[in-house]
């Protein structure tokens, strides 16, 4: 990457128009992400319709910010009534209501807004030198590459990132099917359509995304397995949000780069994502600690390491997504979504055509993660303000801007249809244990994967070795099958230990 | 809402083999060995195997689970009539968004699941009000997506 290309880059990113999406994006995120029940993911889901009238560079500027807010907003509620806001919170959860219940509220948050804006910017960091040189190194890959990739992609997230293979199997082939819907690209033929006009340009993408991850989220909030949070208690007043920071800082600064770059290397596994990062962060810093007795009694060495860790793996996820086109969670699946429908296919030959434009999406994350600072500043001292919100009103909202953005993406109500049914679906899934997210990575990368593997069947004429004749692909096949076939014998052997030690004797806990 | 594996599995499995039928029935483009009907087959099989193996692990934990475990509705009426509007007036709304407009239809759907979800009539009114006239101007100003306005003509 030149200096002249990150120089125009960062014009780019200076941009007013950025500039005021990427604050009020900020904004918007922290409202989700604080209000416990409501996830990042959903976040991006809603804001979607709105990225489709913007510029690319603001479109992704807008997802990135308000993932990233959402993602720290989530150690709020987390903090104040332990409730973790989205899934990467909840790794540390138990420490920063510890924390709390030590009367550091508010040092837990600003630990969390702090670390997490510094674990992000390092993450930028890694993807801004890290991805041009990949992709460089990727321009020279063919079908036979992208195929494996895009498996290795939609596998991992499907095997690794639940522990029921089977469940995990199946919703990415739905999402795969979902994919296949409408006028099949190379030969013009209609699949899966029953003569239904509207599902001939496929099923909608949004309407979809709004439907599995807000109404589905909203329905499952009415029920038993959704938590009513209790009124925040009040105290004093709070003046510093980040006072105390800087000394923690100083006494574990180990500890953050240890969570940074463990983060940002467990984020750009394709098919992980960030959510991962915070676990396995927090599980080794309380491993190398000096006094791992601490951990979960409100000790905040694990709370830095985990929160560095939750950001810097929330923007190299976005390395495969750039590089290879292969997004690693569903926030990045929806974001190359968008850059689809903006006719930009992310893929090394992109770094070729535009790298000013990719080097400025690049630099959003920078941005976002430096908004963080001033905006969480503010969400510290108005937290409970956002909690105290009645549920009852901002649920119906939603709910209202579920059905309007669905409808403007084409102007129809079949959408709005579309969204209802993938809501019911997605609300049934997961109540029977199916992960979600593998649906939509296998819908955002169904017709790559689709042609692709068609393309390399017909140069290999249908012989299956001819997927490993080259060496990066042999390669990446390799590690396709080794994903596939470790938890699978790991179920055989835990299923035929099992058998020999208890016969007859059903675990209800044990994967399938 | 949660089933038996057992019958989850058999559920997938029967997915599976309609998708399987269906992938058979795309015609195939002369010429070519590997067309639009082979993506599908395939994914049929695998969401056929994955469903043997729920209704496998099914098998293992027959009798200990409910067939239908719905007890995360159970003691929840009101949640379960907000849960039925929240659909219903989706599925109104699809008929009737041409007729009455989006922005009676978004007070008609939002101030009941406000009421029902315990927002008191006094905030639920103007809220919803302010909401659906917000997304209205929103979208239709802002963005040109030509909502219905039905008979309120007057907000353009």
């Amino acid at each position: 990457m030149s200096i002249d290309v990150l120089v125009s880059a960062l014009w780019v990113v200076l941009e007013p128009q950025v500039l005021i999406v990427v604050l009020l994006a900020t904004i918007y995120g922290l409202f989700i992400g604080a209000i416990p029940g409501l996830s990042a993911t959903m976040a991006t889901a809603l804001l979607i319709p709105l990225t489709y009238y913007m510029d690319p560079v603001a479109a992704i500027a807008a997802i990135v910010a308000t993932t990233a807010m959402a993602i720290t907003a989530g150690d709020i509620p987390g903090t104040l009534l332990r409730i973790p806001g989205t899934p990467a919170s909840a790794a540390y959860v138990e420490e920063s209501y510890a924390l709390n219940l030590k009367g550091k509220a508010q040092l837990a948050m600003g630990i969390g807004i702090f670390f997490s804006a510094a674990g992000g910017l390092v993450g930028a960091a890694v993807l801004l030198f890290s991805a041009p040189l990949l992709a460089r190194a990727s321009l020279s890959f063919s079908s036979f590459e992208f195929f494996w990739l895009a498996l290795l992609g939609l596998l991992t997230s499907a095997l690794v990132s639940t522990n029921a293979p089977a469940r995990g199997l199946f919703s990415l082939c739905l999402g795969l099917l979902i994919s296949t819907i409408g006028l099949d690209v190379t030969s013009g033929q209609p699949r899966f359509t029953f003569g239904v006009i509207d599902l001939y340009g496929g099923v909608s993408f949004i309407p979809t995304m709004i439907g599995m991850f807000a109404f589905a989220e909203l329905l499952r909030g009415l029920s038993a397995a959704g938590t009513t949070p209790p009124a925040p208690a009040r105290d004093r007043l709070w003046s510093n949000p980040f006072a105390g920071v800087w000394t923690v800082f100083r006494k574990y600064p180990w500890s953050f780069f240890r969570g940074a770059s463990l983060g940002s290397a467990v984020g750009a596994l394709p098919g992980v994502g960030g959510d991962l990062a915070a676990w396995i962060s927090y599980g080794v810093s309380k491993r190398f600690s000096k006094t791992p007795e601490k951990f979960g009694t409100g000790h905040e060495e694990g709370l830095v390491e985990a929160s560095s860790s939750n950001n810097a793996g929330l923007s190299s996820a976005w390395v495969p997504a750039l590089v290879f086109g292969i997004p690693g969670d569903a926030v990045t699946a929806i974001a190359i979504g968008v850059l689809f429908m903006k006719g930009l296919n992310p893929g090394p030959q992109l770094f070729v055509d535009n790298p000013t434009m990719l080097t400025a999406v690049i630099l959003t994350f920078a941005l976002a993660n430096l908004f963080l600072l001033p905006i969480g500043y503010f969400a510290i001292k108005g937290a409970r303000h956002v909690l105290s919100i009645p549920r009852g009103l901002i649920v119906p909202t939603i709910l209202v801007f579920c059905v309007v953005g669905s409808f403007a993406i084409n102007n129809t109500l079949f959408d709005v249809g579309v969204m209802l049914v993938a809501g019911l679906i997605a609300y049934l899934l997961e109540a029977n244990r199916f992960p979600l997210a593998p649906i939509i990575l296998g819908l955002v990368l169904g017709p790559i994967l689709e042609r692709n593997f068609i393309m390399s069947m017909q140069i290999a004429d249908g012989n299956l070795l001819g997927f490993f004749s080259r060496p990066v692909a042999a390669g990446l096949g390799v590690i396709v099958f080794a994903v596939v076939l470790i938890p699978l014998m790991r179920s055989l052997l835990a299923l035929t230990t099992r058998n020999r030690a208890r016969p007859r004797r059903p675990d209800l806990s044990s994967s399938n | 809402m949660r089933f038996d594996d057992r019958i989850v599995g058999i559920a997938l499995v029967l997915l599976a083999l309609f998708v399987i039928w269906q992938g058979q029935q795309v015609p195939s483009v002369p010429g070519t060995t590997f067309g639009p009907s082979l993506m599908p087959t395939l994914l049929g099989l695998a969401m056929a195997g994955c469903g043997v193996a729920v209704f496998v692990g099914g098998l293992r934990a027959a009798g200990q689970v409910p067939l239908i475990d719905v007890s995360v509705w159970k003691g929840r009426r009101r949640g379960l009539i907000t849960a039925a509007w929240s659909i219903l007036g989706i599925v109104l709304g699809i008929a009737l968004i041409p007729v009455i407009g989006f922005p009676l239809f978004g007070l008609f759907y939002a101030i009941p699941l406000m009421l029902l979800m315990g927002a008191r009539p006094i905030a639920a009114v103007p809220v919803a009000l302010m909401v659906v006239l917000l997304a209205y101007f929103a979208f239709k100003r802002l963005l040109y997506v030509p909502l219905p306005a039905g008979p309120l003509t007057f907000l353009g």
